[in-house]
């Protein structure tokens, strides 16, 4: 299926682009918020990559990745403010 | 009130389905500016007082700006009074006013949309 | 090719065009609170588009009320962390871009952009 290797494609673009801005800041808040898009960009191959491999429990994957990166960034939002509310 | 949760079905998806057709235009903005050089916002912070909405309201109205192309909310601040207000930050609005207009057109329409009882 | 799979590959293809956007934004743009408005944006839209897209390219019921479920989740959870960044990132200290109106945050009653 083309149309899924050019989106795959794309979404690979985000992630590099996420890494690329983790690793060049500047500031923390760029680092965080990069590692956001980091996480959506591995859910949204997640999702393609199982359609294309048509793997049962793709979905569920999703679901618990979609949650883990909800974790992710409100942790990460929080160790921001160096553990304060 | 009967009537109003008898139409809630279609109030809401009238409303979400408005929300859809403001997420598209507003990604027109944000679209004009990343291809070319990404530095053509006029970003501001405004302020959308609330009034004395719960935090349901100001949960679902948090997500919808910023599910919004363009629109960020960067918090909420409580007055002493008990009256509260989101702390916006918007990037393609011309100035203040309509950006607070635009605010104030998505919170009555959530309100609209959404609710049993309209304000309270 | 029916409709559904026609549907499916649009779907798939924009949400991918999402993500490039918010990269292009990520890259592009002058300060942290712009880029968390892309990312934030386009973390909920895009990976809606990829995953509706996906099932309705290997339509069933069960991977269908799963995706449900998970793009009502993802919406909710980008926007929410999205804010919790932005307002972590004011809470911090972290600059606007020079020429941000910032005026709404100095007000009396906002000490600091806390809370």
């Amino acid at each position: 299926m083309i149309v899924i290797d050019i989106a795959v494609a794309g979404l690979a673009v985000a992630f590099l682009v996420a890494a690329w801005r983790v690793v060049a800041g500047p500031t923390p808040a760029d680092r965080v918020v990069a590692a956001d898009l980091l996480t959506f960009s591995l859910i949204g191959l997640v999702a393609l990559v199982g359609t294309r491999l048509a793997r049962a429990g793709t979905f569920d994957l999703v679901i618990v990745a979609t949650l883990v990166a909800f974790l992710a960034a409100v942790s990460l939002a929080r160790a921001l403010t160096g553990g304060h509310r | 009130m009967i009537l109003r949760a008898l139409t809630l079905p279609i109030r809401a998806v009238v409303f979400l389905l408005w929300f859809a057709g403001q997420v598209v235009l507003s990604s027109a903005a944000v679209l004009a500016d990343v291809l070319v050089s990404g530095r053509r916002s006029t970003p501001r912070v405004v302020r959308l007082d609330l009034a004395d909405a719960g935090d349901h309201h100001v949960t679902a109205l948090g997500v919808l700006v910023t599910l919004t192309p363009g629109t960020l909310v960067l918090g909420v601040v409580e007055q002493p009074g008990g009256t509260r207000s989101v702390l916006v930050h918007s990037m393609y609005h011309r100035d203040e006013t309509t950006a607070v207009a635009d605010l104030r057109d998505l919170d009555d329409r959530l309100v609209r949309g959404l609710t049993l009882g309209g304000r309270p | 090719m029916n409709a559904a799979e026609l549907a499916g590959q649009v779907l798939v293809l924009l949400g991918a065009a999402v993500f490039v956007v918010a990269a292009l934004g990520l890259r592009r743009f002058r300060d942290p609170y712009m880029r968390i408005s892309a990312v934030a944006t386009a973390g909920g839209l895009g990976v809606a588009c990829v995953t509706v897209g996906a099932v309705l390219l290997d339509p069933s019921v069960a991977s269908a009320a799963k995706v449900a479920v998970a793009v009502v989740l993802q919406l909710l959870t980008s926007a929410v962390g999205g804010i919790a960044i932005a307002r972590a990132a004011v809470g911090s200290g972290h600059r606007f871009a020079p020429g941000t109106d910032t005026r709404a945050l100095d007000a009396p009653d906002s000490p600091d952009g806390e809370e």
